[in-house]
């Protein structure tokens, strides 16, 4: 088999397609529309290609996401404060009683704040307290954090949504962080990897979550002793399979989890036990050279979720011409240095 | 994490003029009028969305998107709690099922209209069946019977999803917060994972489940046994599958001084002696005599060179992919034990594989 190339220049142009318009079969992510704005620009700021948007169109992107932030007011309780994922509903903001149905999301929260970090902004028209307070009141008696606050799910996703929130923001003592830790035990499975929730089936994803948040919090030990760790290092290097890694055990390799267990044997140090040229292969067998972007396996079509986490994925095991990620916040290390910058100016 | 990714957006109908031309998707659409065009609604105003100045990530909406969505726009705003705001709410759902102000909304006006909860719980079934994976159906769903506190029929739908794909997340999540909310659900649960295991030995989730409902059962020495000899039957008749293999170790975490070690340390040695080199075997049988040895006696010296080898083995022969992990396990036991000399040395090339 030859060895395939990697193409930067084709993955820009499909990122800077993505930010600019989509086809009508995205309208499932009308109400999300700042994870699309989120993976386009990580994507890009890996690949070294955000200069080429230009200093008026960034500006533009930044105003774009501020409108989205909900900040405390007569029409909106400190509780729903944050950012909304679209502007679907956006004209309900300040508009009395109408609260419950224009709130903010912690997903979609931890996202603009690395889209703001990633473009430069420093952060200054965060209302840091009610976003803070926000999180804070989406957490549930057993330590796990809700989506949103109206009927939202709750698991592991929102649990690292919050904690890497409370990270950016340099502040975690709105939420308490004991029974974070104690939940995240609590979805250690027998097979020496993380669910959702406690109980149920251990998963790439979750394991991601999982490993990040404790990283984020410096308690990865508190949680994983050595016998522990050992087990979650075999569960994580077995998942690579016919190159790429699946998600659960038998199943099917998809792009995406070179990041997501990429990114957690990257956190836990062990990266090189697995096989990279393989990985390297699987994943840009799945680029895509019409259009740019990766699809998660052949018989899908490239999207930006993907596109982005198989970069990150290939950043992580050193591609060449890609820049370095910083695993547990997953922006980039410059975006992550220079957030270093802003929380010493603000101490 | 990319169930939300895919399902969704193939199924929502983004052309209408394929509503219109195709006879199949002629379920009550074919004479589809646009609200704008509904005698109706005249009343009403629609709110088209604020992008505000400068656009980014625009989609290219179709059109009775936007029609439903501006009209969504305009009774969430206006507050109205009607039978037609439910009918355009459901539009707006079978285009979007993702968006979490369209499930807030319809809760509002059901239980305004003190709509028959049962009524609601078919319908979600049905919103269900076609998105499988979307995280809202689900959460709705969970709305519902918690309200009606009536579980009675949440197994039996569980199972309907999972005969379309078995390894549904959302479909297992959900049933365990079934069981774990509402008690006397677990009695068949052994049952009904047992014939998913017979259907595919292959899938993870019955697996996990199988733990999930022993662990809650607080189970004695002789459950876990019977778990152990299940375990054998299956590792048996499919020696590779790690599923199988994940369990057993499982198991492992309920022994008391080595008592189940020795049951499954016998049941490897046989079926390695009969030739088997199983991947998941050979991993087992490295952790096992590294339990095992405690001394520096000769008997155990060989113990660990045996373990050695069977890295060795498994990086060259029969785990090529994971020659890295070999390696580095077979140093921890090398350093562990002070053994340096042997004759399975693992040699990585350039630092890599
Ligand atoms: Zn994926």
């Amino acid at each position: 088999m030859t060895k395939p190339e990697f193409k930067p220049e084709q993955h820009k142009k499909y990122f800077r397609r993505s930010l600019d318009l989509l086809p009508g079969e995205s309208a499932v992510f009308d109400y999300s529309r700042l994870t699309i704005l989120y993976f386009a620009l990580i994507g890009l700021d890996i690949l070294d290609g955000l200069d080429s948007l230009g200093d008026s169109r960034k500006k533009d992107i930044v105003e774009w996401v501020y409108r989205l932030q909900l900040v405390p007011s007569d029409h909106c309780p400190v509780h729903k404060c944050g950012f909304m994922g679209s502007t679907t509903v956006i004209h309900l903001k300040n508009h009395p009683n109408r609260d419950k149905f224009c709130e903010s999301n912690v997903a979609m929260t931890y996202m603009a704040l690395c889209i703001l970090v990633t473009l430069g902004d420093d952060l200054s028209r965060v209302d840091k307290s009610a976003v803070l307070r926000g999180v804070a009141s989406l957490q549930k008696p057993d330590g796990s954090f809700k989506s949103n606050y109206e009927h939202g799910e709750s698991d592991l996703r929102f649990v690292y949504c919050s904690l890497a929130i409370c990270n950016i923001l340099d502040d975690s003592s709105t939420i308490n962080v004991n029974n974070a830790i104690k939940f995240i035990s609590n979805c250690f499975n027998y097979d020496g990897a993380f669910g959702q929730n406690p109980g149920t089936e251990s998963h790439g994803g979750s394991t991601y979550c999982a490993i990040a948040s404790l990283s984020l919090l410096d308690q990865l030990n508190s949680v994983l002793d050595e016998n522990k760790s050992k087990i979650l290092e075999r569960w994580a290097v077995n998942r690579q399979t016919n190159g790429g890694f699946q998600g659960r055990p038998n199943k099917d390799p998809d792009t995406c989890y070179s990041f997501w267990l990429g990114a957690t044997l990257s956190i836990m140090g062990s990266l090189n036990r697995i096989n990279k040229d393989r990985n390297r292969d699987f994943v840009l067998n799945n680029a895509n050279f019409i259009t740019g972007g990766f699809s998660k396996n052949m018989d899908s079509i490239p999207d930006p979720m993907h596109t982005c986490l198989s970069l990150c994925g290939l950043s992580l095991i050193g591609e060449e011409k890609l820049n370095p990620i910083n695993p547990s916040l997953n922006i980039t290390v410059r975006a992550a240095n220079y957030l270093k910058q802003i929380q010493l100016r603000n101490m | 994490m990319d169930d939300r990714k895919k399902s969704p957006e193939l199924k929502s109908d983004s052309s209408d003029s394929a509503d219109e031309t195709d006879p199949s998707r002629n379920n009550g659409c074919s004479n589809y009028v646009m609200y704008r065009d509904r005698p109706e609604w005249k009343d009403v105003q629609p709110v088209a969305q604020d992008d505000g100045p400068a656009q980014v990530v625009r989609i290219a909406y179709s059109e009775k998107f936007s029609d439903v969505f501006d009209y969504f726009r305009a009774i969430i705003k206006s507050g109205e709690k009607s039978e037609r705001a439910l009918n355009l709410v459901t539009d707006a759902i079978t285009l979007n099922p993702a968006n979490y102000t369209v499930w807030i909304y319809r809760l509002e006006i059901v239980l305004y209209l003190k709509i028959d909860l049962h009524n609601e719980l078919d319908y979600i079934s049905n919103v269900i069946r076609e998105f499988t994976k979307n995280y809202q159906v689900w959460q709705y769903r969970k709305n519902i019977v918690e309200m009606l506190n009536d579980p009675s029929g949440e197994l039996e739908f569980t199972a309907d999803i999972l005969d379309l794909d078995a390894k549904n997340y959302h479909a297992w999540q959900y049933r365990q917060w079934v069981i774990t909310t509402f008690s006397n659900l677990i009695e068949n649960e052994l049952n009904f994972v047992d014939d998913l295991i017979s259907q595919d030995i292959r899938n993870n989730s019955a697996w996990n489940q199988r733990y999930f409902v022993i662990n809650m059962s607080n189970p004695n020495a002789d459950v876990i046994d019977k778990e152990l000899k299940y375990t054998f039957d299956k590792i048996q008749i499919l020696t590779k599958n790690e599923s199988a293999w994940n369990y057993l170790r499982g198991l492992l975490l309920y022994s008391e001084n080595g008592i189940l070690e020795d049951k499954v340390s016998t049941f490897c040695t046989q079926l390695y002696d009969k030739g088997n080199r199983s991947i998941h075997l050979l991993s087992c049988l490295i952790d096992l005599l590294d339990v095992d040895v405690n001394s520096t006696e000769l008997e155990d010296v060989e113990k660990v060179k045996f373990a050695l080898k069977l890295c060795s083995d498994l990086a060259s022969v029969y785990d090529p992919i994971r020659r890295s992990y070999w390696a580095y396990i077979s140093s921890n036991i090398e350093n562990k034990y002070s053994i340096k000399e042997h004759d399975f040395k693992i040699v990585i090339s350039n630092g890599n594989n």
